[in-house]
């Protein structure tokens, strides 16, 4: 087999998405590991590399004496051409074992449009597609991640599902197949174990009732041990939870190629149409003290150029101001640059940010996400107009000349007016950047960036019909014409996507069918246009007469049972429709973590609460 | 002492399979994570002070890659290569290191020539007969790309030597190698009736060629 590879290697592109012997890889002995999982990622290499909670749980694994975990990407098109040429199966990265022979196979969903290509990888390794068709050999097929909170399209391709915070799970499902591989457990006894796993979700134990309109009637468990409803797992204390003190540097580059510290985890700001400020609740926060030795202790071990202060709004982690003023500090005395991903929409970060960016400012990107007040006021977008302003005359005052502003369209409620609230607010961006800028040097570009609203499961707006493919062009159309403006740019996202995207968020087990049928029909790598075959998409869907349109552009009734109902995010229905309902009357709700509760229950549903370091709150 | 130094190095498994870009992401990581006090450019975007002698094309080994690494303050060449092996990942090692005297020319400009060991997986009959043929062209043609331009392209003229060594079933080559003049190995490989898939090709010297023709190693050219 590994001639083969060396004979296939100079063949293709990138070949070093398939050599593994990176800095800090784990080789361990593999007859003499009770447990082995490999981590798969189903995107190509420079993308999975870049997945933080790839690198988290192959640390955490790696850890054990008793078990190993490895790396596995899909491979590009010109190597699977290649492996069925050769007969090669899926391997694994560090070992080149075939996927088949690992203990557990875990898929992380990252997104909806990876889907075709998790079916892909168990064909390309030889597993089972189904999970029904599995035999006692073949190995466990899990996954977890944002897109778990509804992996039902997904429910007959996977053994189980793990909600929530892996590192809290992580080591409970090792011990547990360790040692029912050890007792000889036949696959069924292992999985009603595992099922009875606070988290875990064993599909297979669960039977969903439709009513002939099409909708969930009920879902049945099937065994007595098992709950009723998943609850997701969370980590009460990130700041004790294991963190790698070595990253994998890998040779090609890939997406976040550099050190990454998570600053915290949740969100309580409360976007409406935001799945993860939902799904990762509540918020927590690590101290300053750890953040600054993770990243020391990683820069030594990889030598990487810049640390990334990661979080979902890194602006606004209790502590933002010493946690940046120290980093940067440390960092510039040993030549390192510090990054912070994300920017919120005041002026506050743009000081940040330059105190981060002393050099080389070229863009910076802001997300309204709705053109006018009454609109950002529905999906509880706190954002003021003049805030933007603020925000955009700090960056142009600062050296800033490239502004990118992010908008969705086809939100609840929107008219045209919102539309036009886009137009008017890139005008005076950049009617601003021209009245800073110096006459003579960079002129101003603002950079409108359109993507369509899809609405998502656990989220207030999880009841919202999917805006029709072809008003969502309309109205692509109608920013285009008006944003035909010099110094203005217009990019919007493509429409097929984002309907297919709205298709699977909410879609149920139904689907399955449908992913199997596309895959065979040549669908994979959806996320890329190069190869996203919509026609293909639509053959599927009209050979199993299953329409789409049911799943994308229907209004989900108040009272309707979800396909996802039995998986519980601990943030309560009652309050998502409340917040349906608020978002109708075009009024916000406080983010909690500056006011009092908003009655979302995951806290008291979980036990938990939002874990903040202290200091002076930077919110307004 | 002066403050650069000279490092040759080999490039093996799974080294070979990464651009020359990400070799110098590689190197400068290294170096890093070695402590040692490379020299900044100033300016916005500081990069290291780094100098590679010639890019070597993806899927080749290598026991003849030199970079010149520039030093804030003296570092004795033993020192930086122990420094450096104990971090580089699989696949790259420094083989030998010299610490360079004030204003030595920059290695790209100097290197003219490259050696290479073309190692057949199986045996290919006739292949003597087909060298014999290269040599007796006076032109052999390939088109090269670039962006949006194609052009022809007279490698025989970059082809200093070309044998075949039975015992070692491989074939070894001379040629052309440089800024001014470059040939690929896997260039002329169609040639051979070979595809890249057939052979492994290991670069075993980069030399520069003096006026007089004689052959110096990148460190012997330091002295001379």
């Amino acid at each position: 087999m590994k001639q083969k590879l060396q004979r296939i290697l100079p063949e293709v592109t990138k070949p070093a998405r398939y050599t593994n012997g990176e800095l800090n890889t784990c080789h361990k002995d593999w007859d003499s590991v009770a447990v082995k999982m490999a981590l798969a990622f189903p995107d190509v290499y420079e993308i999975g590399m870049g997945n933080l909670g790839f690198k988290i749980l192959y640390h955490i694994i790696n850890q054990r004496d008793d078990a190993l975990a490895e790396r596995v990407f899909m491979p590009w098109v010109d190597f699977q051409q290649w492996m069925l040429e050769e007969a090669l199966p899926l391997t694994a990265l560090e070992s080149g074992q075939p996927l088949k022979k690992f203990d557990i196979v875990g898929f992380t969903l990252q997104y909806e449009l990876s889907y075709s290509n998790i079916i892909k990888m168990l064909d390309l390794a030889g597993i089972p597609r189904w999970a029904q068709d599995r035999e006692e050999a073949d190995p466990i097929v899990i996954a977890g991640g944002p897109c778990a909170y509804n992996p039902e399209p997904l429910a007959d391709f996977l053994d189980c599902v793990v909600l929530g915070d892996g590192e809290e799970v992580i080591g409970e499902l090792l011990d547990i197949i360790k040692d029912c591989k050890a007792q000889k457990l036949t696959r069924q006894e292992t999985l009603l174990r595992l099922a009875q796993v606070p988290g875990v979700y064993v599909p297979s134990f669960y039977q969903v009732e439709y009513y002939p309109s099409g909708e969930v009637k009920a879902v049945h468990k099937l065994h007595d041990q098992i709950p009723d409803k998943i609850q997701k797992r969370v980590v009460v204390d990130l700041d004790q939870a294991p963190y790698p003190d070595q990253m994998v540097v890998p040779f090609l580059q890939t997406v976040h190629d550099r050190v990454m510290v998570e600053v915290m985890r949740g969100c309580t700001r409360g976007c409406r149409f935001c799945q993860a400020g939902m799904v990762y609740r509540p918020v927590r926060e690590r101290s300053v003290e750890t953040l600054k030795r993770q990243a020391r202790e990683l820069l030594d071990s990889t030598g990487y150029e810049e640390v990334s202060l990661t979080s979902l709004s890194t602006g606004d982690y209790s502590c933002v101001q010493q946690l940046v003023t120290d980093m940067v500090q440390e960092c510039s005395a040993r030549g390192v640059s510090v990054a912070l991903p994300s920017l919120r929409v005041d002026s506050f970060s743009v000081k940040l940010a330059e105190e981060i960016q002393k050099f080389k400012k070229t863009g910076l990107t802001f997300a309204p996400e709705a053109g006018t007040q009454r609109l950002r006021d529905v999906i509880n977008k706190n954002v003021q107009e003049n805030d933007l302003y603020e925000a955009v005359r700090g960056a142009f005052s600062a050296g800033w000349f490239q502004i990118k502003l992010y908008f969705m369209i086809g939100l609840p409620t929107e008219t045209e007016a919102d539309l036009d609230g886009i137009v008017t607010l890139a005008k005076n961006v950049l009617n601003i950047g021209r009245e800073i800028l110096p006459k003579d040097g960079k002129k101003p570009t603002v950079t409108v960036s359109v993507s369509s609203f899809v609405p998502k499961t656990c989220t207030p707006f999880q009841w919202e019909a999917f805006n029709r493919q072809e008003v969502l062009l309309e109205k692509q159309a109608y920013l285009r014409k008006h944003l035909r403006h010099p110094g203005l740019k217009f990019q919007a996202h493509d429409v097929q996507t984002s309907y297919l995207e709205a298709v699977f968020s909410r879609g149920d087990r139904r689907l399955g069918q449908v992913l199997a049928k596309a895959v065979d029909l040549g669908c994979q790598f959806d996320g890329w246009t190069e190869h996203f075959k919509y026609d293909a998409w639509m053959q599927a869907f009209a050979e199993l007469g299953i329409d789409s349109e049911f799943y994308a552009y229907r209004e989900r009734k108040a009272e309707e049972v979800f396909p996802w109902e039995h998986l519980d995010s601990g943030v309560s229905r009652r309050f998502l429709w409340y917040e349906r309902q608020k978002a109708y009357q075009g009024l916000t709700t406080d983010d909690c973590r500056f006011t009092s509760c908003t009655g979302c229950r995951v806290c008291q549903e979980l036990g938990v609460e939002n874990r903040l370091q202290g200091g002076e709150s930077s919110g307004r | 002492m002066a403050d650069s130094i000279r490092m040759r190095f080999c490039v093996g498994e799974p080294g070979r399979f990464i651009s020359h870009l990400d070799v110098l992401r590689m190197v400068e990581r290294s170096v890093r994570r070695a402590g040692l006090p490379i020299e900044y450019s100033e300016g916005f975007n500081p990069i290291p002070k780094m100098a590679f002698a010639s890019a070597l094309p993806v899927g080749i080994t290598s026991e003849a890659e030199y970079v010149d690494l520039k030093m804030k303050t003296a570092v004795e060449s033993g020192e930086a290569t122990a420094a450096l092996n104990s971090v580089l990942p699989q696949g790259f090692q420094i083989l030998e290191a010299v610490n360079l005297p004030e204003r030595s020319e920059a290695l790209m400009s100097i290197i003219t020539t490259a050696q290479y060991q073309i190692k057949l997986l199986q045996a290919v009959p006739g292949l003597e007969t087909r060298i014999t043929e290269i040599l007796d062209q006076k032109e052999i043609s390939i088109l090269v790309k670039r962006k949006n331009k194609t052009r022809e392209k007279n490698i025989r003229e970059l082809i200093d030597r070309l044998t075949y060594d039975d015992a070692a079933n491989s074939i070894f080559l001379q040629c052309a190698c440089g800024l001014k003049q470059n040939l690929r190995p896997m260039d002329l490989l169609p040639f051979l009736g070979l595809s890249i898939g057939d052979v492994l090709i290991h670069r075993t010297a980069l030399l520069v060629k003096t006026a007089e023709g004689a052959l110096l190693t990148p460190f012997e050219a330091v002295k001379g």
